[in-house]
C-alpha cells in the first residue's frame, strides 16, 4: 500500500512533515477543577482533572508528596464499530500508566504531600494518536486546574512507513504495521519525558530519519 | 483547509462500515507547466504551448500509445492514478514508470488535495461521474490558470464526458482524432480500437461497409451467468482449444465431471484459449454434429490460410484436422455446448501480448497479407512487407466482427538481407519466458536479441571472420586434430579437446572451450539476459537457453568440419601425466569429429581401430587414468550426477518415464575438470 504517493503527499493530503490540525479549549467540565478538550484532526480527547484534595484511601496516602491518579477510557462510540471490552483491558490500563508516569514526572508534587491529583482522560473520537493526544490534553486540564508544573509537556507521535519517516499518524496510518514512537517533551527544559517505541525500529532507519 | 472525506467501506467479514477520512487541502500544489509564473518552477515537465489531460480509460486502454515518446506534456491527475491503481496494477505501474521518467513530460498533478480542484460528491452521484467531473475541474483550472498561452486538451474516449467538457467550455477530444490530427502515421497503428458500441456509427461504416452483421451471439450478462451456475444451467471451466484444430475447444468442467467439447467459432462465441468461460449445453440431438460441423468451418477456412488460432499459435499440421474430426464421429458423443459468456478473459489480465509470427516464402507474401489483414488486425499504415512478426494487443472482440481487434505494440524483426537469411531467426524465439509476468519484457528481449544478432551476421560474415585469423592474439589451431566427445545428440558442443604425441616421448593435451565473449560482449541485452537466465534450463520437450540458439547450437559449437573459435589450453604432459608447461590462448579451431561417448567408447575398445583419432582418445584415456588414479589418491571426491533423458509418448508428448543414462566414464569429463 502506499501511504505517501511519489508526488511527496500522504494519504490526507499532508507532507511528511506535517502534522493534523489542532485544536483546544480548556474549562469544558464545569464541576471539574481543570478541564481540557484537545483534538488533533479526527481524534477527540476531553481530559478532566480533579485536586489537590485530600486522599480518598487513607493506606495510599504519601507524607512527602501527592497522589497522581490517572484513568484512561475510551468511549464505546469512538470507534466506528461498538467497543466490546469497554473498560479495564490491557490497553486502557496501560495508556493509564503511561499518562499518569508522564504527569507525575512534570507535576511538583512535593509542593502538595498527603493529597491526591486525579486526571480522567476519556476518547470521544478515535483516528490514531489518542497516547498523544491524551497526555496533551491532561496537561492542558492540569494547568487549568492551577496545579504546579515544572513545564507543559507536549506529545506527538510519528512513524515509518514507505521509507519516509512521517509525523503524527492518523488511523489509517497506524494500523499500517510500520513502527512508531510516541515521544512527550517539556519543551522549555528540553527534557523527553515519554519515549515509547511499538515494532522494531531499526537504527539504519533511525540514521535515515535523522538526516 | 480542512475537508472530511466520508464514504461506506466494506470491511473484510463483508460488514459495510462507516469510514471518514480527513482531507487537506493545499494551495502548495503545483502545476507542473515551465511557462506559469506563479507555481514553484523547479518541478516543472510540461514545456509545450498544448497540454494533454488524459482520462482514465484513455490510460487504461492506450498504455502503449502513451509510452510511445511522440506523445508528451500529459497531466495524469491523482484520481485518474487512483482509478487506474484499483483497475489494473500493471497499467498502474507502466504509468508511473513514464511520471518519474525525466526523459519524459508527464506530471501528475494531486488534483484531490489542491483547494481549487477538489470536488465533493454530490446527491446521487456515482463514483464514475464523480471521477470524470474531478477531471473536469481539473481540466478547467488548468486552463484558467495557465491562461490562453497555453491550450489544455482533455483526452477522453467517453461521449457523455466529452460532452460535458464542451459545455463547460474545455477543449476535449477522442484520442483517435487527437493522434489523427498529430498527422503522424505510425501513432495510429498503436491506438486501441474501442469496441463498436462506443464509436460513432458512421466512422465504423465508412471503414468496412459490408462487415456489419452480426456474426457472434451476444455475451450473457455476468448476473445472468451467476444465476445460471448456481442452477446449473450453465457450466463454468477453463477453455482449451484443440492444439491441432483450432475450431475444437474443451472446457473441463467440475458440474459434469467430463470435458465439454465445443465446435466451430460461433460456438465459442469469441473466447480464447485459457478464458474462464460460462458454458450452455447443447441439446442431446445436436452432439452427433461435430463432422459436419468441423467440415463447414474447414471449408470457409480455406480461404484464409493464414489462420489465426485463438491459442497459442501452435501450428500443427493442417491435414489433422479432418482425421481428428473422423475419428471422434465414431466415439460416443460427448456433452457438447456452447459459450454464453466469459467470466474473466485471458488476454486481458495477464499476457497482453500475442505474438503473430507471418513467416511466409517470399513468392507468397504479398497475397496473404490481404488474408491477414482480414483477420481484423486493423493495422493502418504499417509498413507490412517488413515485417516479419510483430507483438498484437487485442483489444477486443465485436459481436460484429469475425475477428478479434487489436493493436499493433511492436515489431520484433524485420526481414533484413535475404541472402544472410539460411538461418531461420525465429530459432531465436525458441526460449520460453522464465517468468511469466515478464512476458512483455521478454519479448522486447527477443527483438533485442534479433537485432543484435542481424547485426552480428551483417558484420563478421560467419562465425570466424578473416579479421579473427589475422589478429595475433588468436593461434590458428586448425591443422590440429581436435575432436569433442558428447553425449549423443549434443547440438551445443561447448568443449573439445586433442592429444598429439610429441618427438620427445611426451604429449600436448588440448582443451578448447567455445569462445563465446567473442560474440557476447559484456554490457549488452545479450550479456544481460543470459546473465539473468544464468544457466539453460533443460524440460522435457524444450529448452530454455541461457543464449540464443544460432549462438549456441551453430556459431559457438564446436562441430566438426567447421572452424570455431575457441579458448583453448594446451599442456605438455609426460605419460605420467606429469605437467611439463602450459600455456592459454585464443584459438581457432577445426573440429575433426564429434563423438558421442558411446562412439568414442567403441572406437577405444575395438583393437582393430588404428586411425589418429582413436590413438589420440586412446593416449588420452591413459592420461586421464593416471591423472584420476592420482586424485583420487589425493583425497578428491567424486560428485556423481546423473544425467536423466525423459521417454515421450509419441502420440500425447507426455512424458513416461525418465530414464537415467548409465554413467560414462569418461577422459572428457576430467580433461575438462583440470582445464576448469
Amino acid at each position: 500500500m502506499e501511504y505517501v504517493s511519489p508526488e511527496g503527499l500522504r494519504l490526507d493530503g499532508r507532507r511528511p512533515m506535517e502534522m493534523r490540525q489542532l485544536r483546544a479549549e480548556i474549562g469544558v467540565v464545569a464541576k471539574a477543577d481543570g478541564s481540557a478538550m484537545f483534538e488533533m484532526g479526527n481524534t477527540k480527547v476531553i481530559a478532566a482533572v480533579y485536586g489537590p484534595r485530600e486522599v480518598q484511601n487513607r493506606s495510599q496516602q504519601i507524607t512527602d508528596q501527592a497522589l497522581v491518579r490517572c484513568e484512561y477510557s475510551m468511549a464505546n462510540f469512538s470507534t466506528g464499530d461498538r467497543m466490546r471490552k469497554p473498560k479495564g483491558d490491557r490497553r486502557s490500563t496501560e495508556i493509564s500508566l503511561v499518562i499518569r508516569q508522564t504527569m507525575e514526572a512534570c507535576i511538583l508534587t512535593n509542593l502538595m504531600p498527603r493529597s491526591q491529583i486525579d486526571i480522567f482522560v476519556q476518547v470521544l473520537q478515535a483516528d490514531g494518536g489518542t497516547r498523544s493526544a491524551c497526555i496533551n490534553a491532561a496537561t492542558l486540564a492540569l494547568a487549568d486546574a492551577g496545579i504546579p508544573m515544572r513545564d507543559i509537556v507536549t506529545s506527538c507521535s510519528a512513524g515509518y512507513l514507505n521509507s519516509t519517516p512521517l509525523l503524527d499518524l492518523n488511523y489509517v496510518e497506524d494500523s499500517a504495521g510500520g513502527p512508531d514512537v510516541t515521544v512527550g517533551i517539556l519543551p522549555t527544559l528540553d527534557k523527553v519525558t515519554l519515549l515509547q517505541v511499538g515494532f522494531h525500529l531499526y537504527s539504519m532507519w533511525l540514521q535515515r530519519t535523522e538526516c | 483547509m480542512l475537508k472530511s472525506n466520508v464514504f461506506n467501506k466494506k470491511t473484510r467479514n463483508n460488514r459495510i462500515k462507516k469510514e471518514v477520512r480527513e482531507v487537506y487541502l493545499r494551495d502548495d500544489i503545483w502545476c507542473g507547466a515551465s511557462s506559469c509564473k506563479t507555481c514553484d518552477s523547479s518541478v516543472a515537465r510540461l514545456t509545450a504551448s498544448t497540454i494533454l489531460v488524459v482520462d482514465t480509460n484513455v490510460v487504461l486502454n492506450q498504455i502503449d500509445l502513451l509510452e510511445n515518446a511522440a506523445i508528451d506534456d500529459v497531466v495524469v491527475l491523482s484520481v485518474v492514478l487512483d482509478e487506474v491503481k484499483n483497475k489494473n496494477v500493471s497499467v498502474y505501474n507502466r504509468i508511473r514508470a513514464l511520471c518519474s521518467n525525466s526523459l519524459r513530460r508527464f506530471y501528475v498533478f494531486s488534483n484531490k488535495f489542491h483547494k481549487d480542484t477538489h470536488v465533493e460528491k454530490m446527491d446521487k452521484e456515482s463514483p464514475n461521474d464523480l471521477n470524470d467531473r474531478a477531471i473536469r475541474v481539473a481540466t478547467q483550472w488548468y486552463q484558467k490558470h495557465l491562461g490562453d498561452g497555453t491550450r489544455v486538451l482533455l483526452l477522453t474516449n467517453d461521449r457523455e464526458n466529452k460532452r460535458k467538457a464542451t459545455e463547460e467550455g474545455i477543449f476535449a477530444e477522442t484520442i483517435e482524432s487527437y493522434v489523427k490530427s498529430l498527422g503522424l502515421p505510425n501513432l495510429l497503428d498503436l491506438l486501441v480500437q474501442p469496441a463498436s458500441e462506443d464509436v460513432n456509427m458512421e466512422h465504423v461504416e465508412d471503414l468496412r461497409p459490408s462487415k456489419r452483421k452480426v456474426i457472434y451471439p451476444e455475451h450473457k450478462p455476468m448476473s445472468e451467468i451467476t444465476a445460471g451456475l448456481r442452477h446449473g444451467i450453465y457450466h463454468q471451466g477453463k477453455l482449451r482449444v484443440n492444439r491441432y484444430n483450432p475450431f475444437e475447444a474443451y472446457v473441463g468442467s467440475e458440474s459434469i465431471g467430463d470435458e465439454i467439447i465445443i465446435y466451430g467459432r460461433t460456438n465459442m462465441n469469441r473466447a480464447f484459449d485459457g478464458d474462464i468461460v460460462a458454458v450452455e449445453l447443447l441439446p442431446q440431438e445436436q452432439w452427433h454434429e461435430e463432422k459436419s460441423l468441423s467440415l463447414a468451418d474447414e471449408d470457409d477456412e480455406n480461404e484464409d490460410d493464414v489462420h489465426l488460432a485463438p491459442s497459442s499459435a501452435d501450428d500443427a499440421p493442417r491435414t489433422s484436422n479432418l482425421v481428428t474430426a473422423g475419428g471422434e464421429n465414431t466415439v460416443p458423443s460427448r456433452p457438447s455446448g456452447r459459450v454464453v459468456g466469459i467470466i474473466k478473459r485471458n488476454w486481458h489480465s495477464q499476457c497482453l501480448c500475442l505474438l503473430v509470427v507471418v513467416v511466409l516464402p517470399m513468392p507468397y507474401l504479398s497475397p496473404k497479407i490481404a488474408d491477414f489483414l482480414r483477420f481484423g488486425f486493423r493495422l493502418g499504415s504499417l509498413e507490412i512487407f517488413w515485417i516479419r512478426g510483430l507483438i498484437v494487443a487485442v483489444d477486443s472482440w465485436d459481436r460484429q466482427s469475425r475477428y478479434p481487434s487489436g493493436h499493433y505494440v511492436r515489431v520484433i524483426g524485420d526481414i533484413g538481407d535475404r541472402d544472410t537469411e539460411s538461418e531461420d531467426p525465429w530459432a531465436l524465439g525458441g526460449g520460453i519466458p522464465l517468468q511469466l509476468v515478464e512476458k512483455r519484457r521478454f519479448c522486447e528481449m527477443q527483438g533485442h536479441f534479433l537485432l543484435k544478432f542481424w547485426h552480428a551476421c551483417h558484420h563478421c560474415h560467419g562465425p570466424v571472420s578473416s579479421e579473427d585469423l589475422a589478429s595475433p592474439v588468436r593461434l590458428d589451431l586448425r591443422h590440429l586434430r581436435v575432436f569433442s566427445v558428447d553425449p549423443p545428440g549434443c547440438k551445443d558442443i561447448d568443449d573439445a579437446l586433442h592429444c598429439k604425441s610429441l618427438p620427445n616421448g611426451n604429449f600436448e593435451v588440448g582443451v578448447h572451450i567455445a569462445d563465446v565473449t567473442n560474440f557476447v560482449h559484456p554490457g549488452t541485452p545479450l550479456d544481460d539476459e543470459a546473465s539473468k537466465r544464468g544457466t539453460s534450463v533443460y524440460l522435457v520437450e524444450r529448452r530454455i537457453d541461457m543464449l540464443p540458439k544460432p549462438l549456441t547450437e551453430d556459431i559457438c559449437s564446436l562441430r566438426a568440419d567447421v572452424e570455431r573459435l575457441a579458448f583453448s589450453v594446451i599442456w605438455e604432459m609426460t605419460p605420467e601425466a606429469e605437467i611439463i608447461s602450459k600455456r592459454y590462448s585464443k584459438s581457432v579451431i577445426k573440429s575433426c569429429a564429434a563423438l558421442s561417448y558411446v562412439e568414442a567408447q567403441a572406437r577405444m575398445d575395438d583393437s582393430r581401430l588404428m586411425d589418429p583419432v582413436t590413438t589420440d582418445l586412446r593416449n588420452m584415456n591413459s592420461l586421464a587414468k593416471v591423472m584420476r588414479q592420482r586424485r583420487i589418491e589425493r583425497g578428491a571426491l567424486t560428485l556423481a550426477s546423473a544425467e536423466v533423458k525423459f521417454q515421450i509418448d509419441t502420440e500425447t508428448h507426455d512424458p513416461l518415464d525418465i530414464a537415467v543414462l548409465k554413467m560414462l566414464w569418461f577422459v572428457i569429463n576430467m580433461g575438462v575438470g583440470s582445464a576448469n
